[in-house]
């Protein structure tokens, strides 16, 4: 075997992973859609509670989390419908969001009616639950930034802990922005410059 | 010494097409047919005769079925194509450094 053909086995293996890698990159679109509804979200149920509308919070919140749902899964399964290559990172950081959601979901509507805690300690809980997600997705990607930016969940967390006032969720709001919103605007500009 | 190692390079993964597809499929769960196609540039039915002697030496796994009226191709890597992969490489590697002794 002469060094030519090495060379050109070597060159073809190292063409196919990179375009492989292209092909399966992250393109940060769930991370900005979620971080806008979410912070949309979180403004419209502390609007309600700032203006004393109480009883329409619950209503508010059920309807929100299921248009969030729809289309959620509408963003994130458009690209997979699509995809021409499953990858496994893919799968894993999917698995994850859907199992973080789904204990969201507990928490947010289940254990406050039980009396586990109050509504005061939601804010808290989603946070550190959101930040384990988001850096987890920041190993699983190999992207540190996502690692460095989820440490605001758990700023956060303290913070909304701490502060007693009405205005608490514009630490949330502040968190999702840090901790969601850039990352996926970083990620989606990697993603173009790969393209 | 030499000619041993190159008679040990398995000749299902050597040809170039072959080395492509389970380059791609090593690193991903599964991909389809258009996608190996645009990557290796190669034709439908070049394609077709690699995939399948990769799969009948069970290499690679290929799921057929219908979305729709179109008809898709999935293929995955095996457990069996991913060791015989990664001995091609080390073999690769040996020669290699051979060569540079």
């Amino acid at each position: 075997m002469t060094q030519n053909q090495i060379q050109q086995e070597i060159s073809i293996i190292k063409e196919m992973i990179d375009k492989t890698r292209k092909e399966t990159a992250e393109s940060g679109y769930l991370f900005i859609f979620m971080g806008i509804a979410s912070a949309f979200f979180v403004l419209i149920i502390s609007m309600l509670e700032i203006y004393k509308f109480d009883h329409l919070v619950i209503p508010a919140m059920i309807i929100l989390t299921v248009i969030n749902g729809i289309v959620g899964y509408f963003v994130a399964s458009k690209p997979v419908t699509e995809e021409k290559v499953k990858s496994y990172p893919k799968t894993v950081v999917l698995s994850l969001w859907v199992v973080c959601g789904l204990t969201l979901l507990l928490v947010t509507f289940l254990f406050p009616f039980l009396n586990v805690y109050t509504f005061r300690a939601l804010g808290t809980l989603a946070s550190l639950i959101l930040g384990i997600a988001v850096f987890m997705t920041g190993i699983i990607y190999e992207m540190r930034f996502i690692m460095w930016f989820s440490s605001a969940w758990w700023i956060g967390a303290i913070l909304m802990a701490i502060i007693e006032s009405p205005y608490r969720f514009l630490i949330m709001i502040a968190v999702i922005i840090i901790g969601w919103i850039v990352p996926g605007f970083i990620m989606n500009k990697k993603y173009k410059n790969r393209s | 010494m030499k000619h041993e190692k190159i008679l040990q390079l398995d000749p299902i993964i050597h040809a170039p097409t072959r080395l492509a597809i389970l380059s791609i499929l090593i690193t991903v769960e599964n991909a389809n047919f258009k996608f190996l196609k645009e990557s290796i540039g190669t034709t439908d039915g070049n394609l077709s005769t690699h995939l399948t002697k990769l799969d009948n030496n069970g290499l690679i796994k290929i799921k057929k079925f219908f979305k729709g009226k179109k008809p898709q191709t999935i293929c995955a890597i095996t457990e069996k194509g991913k060791k015989e992969f990664k001995n091609y490489l080390n073999q690769l590697e040996q020669i290699v450094n051979m060569q540079k002794r």
